[in-house]
């Protein structure tokens, strides 16, 4: 169905408007330039802003993103071993060096706490140098290194 | 689009009566559209000034051709409402 307002010539206002608009000379021809080159600069106004708000947004996720991967976490390690007089943890958040995260004893509990990012680390704690034990309170990993390993989820 | 020396010498065509009161009805016109809604006077002067159609108009504004079509309609009823006291047709 035709909309009323695609044909003006059945409202003589309307259709007066329109006649002066594209016909007349001075101000109404003006008004239609000016009115037209607002809107363009509105548009633009608005096309700016919103990319501006967009790149903000993604910025800011970014930047999040970024600051979540790189925050560090602090995880405490800890295993029980009243016999033992030296308990280091290793594992892949270490390179599984041997001597980089000693633990420290309080009456037979050794514990340490590092500073993590997030991630899934597999380790084992290895005792006196020479014996290697898992952390019975952390699930076990798949072992690639025929030692016993457990494995830590680290997350936000 | 803007034919100045057509216009003005168009213009100087008019009697001095007729000058006044066309002036003025132009004058009445700029206001009205002065205070349509910038989505609402571009869909109206698009439509009806530059005789564009709604496919044409959504091309250039992207706006739908429902929505080009809801704005002219809302244009012209402002329009209706505004100058309706100083139209003398």
């Amino acid at each position: 169905m035709a909309d009323p307002s695609d044909d003006l010539h059945h409202d003589p206002l309307l259709a007066a408007v329109s006649r002066e608009l594209r016909t007349a000379p001075g101000p109404a021809l003006r008004s239609v330039a000016r009115a037209l080159d607002a809107l363009s600069r509105e548009r633009r106004r608005r096309w700016l802003a919103a990319s501006a708000a967009a790149a903000v947004v993604l910025l800011g996720i970014a930047l999040d993103l970024r600051i979540r991967a790189r925050a560090t976490l602090p995880v405490e390690f800890s295993v029980r071993s009243p016999a033992s007089h030296a308990v280091t943890v290793v594992g892949d958040f270490n390179d599984w060096n041997r001597a980089a995260a000693p633990l420290t004893r309080h009456d037979g509990e050794w514990t340490v706490t590092l500073k993590l990012r997030p991630g899934r680390y597999r380790y084992a704690f290895l005792l006196d140098g020479s014996r290697w034990t898992a952390d019975h309170r952390s699930p076990s990993a798949d072992n690639d290194f025929d030692i016993p390993t457990s494995v830590i989820t680290v997350a936000n | 689009m803007i034919r100045g020396a057509t216009a003005e010498a168009a213009l100087e065509q008019v009697s001095v009566p007729d000058r006044a009161d066309r002036l003025s009805w132009q004058e009445e016109i700029d206001r009205a559209l002065a205070q349509l809604a910038p989505d609402q006077r571009e869909a109206f002067l698009l439509k009806h000034v530059e005789e564009l159609n709604y496919e044409e108009i959504a091309g250039l504004t992207g706006a739908s051709v429902p929505a080009l079509k809801m704005r002219v309609n809302r244009a012209c009823e402002r329009l209706r409402t505004l100058l309706k006291d100083v139209y003398h047709g």
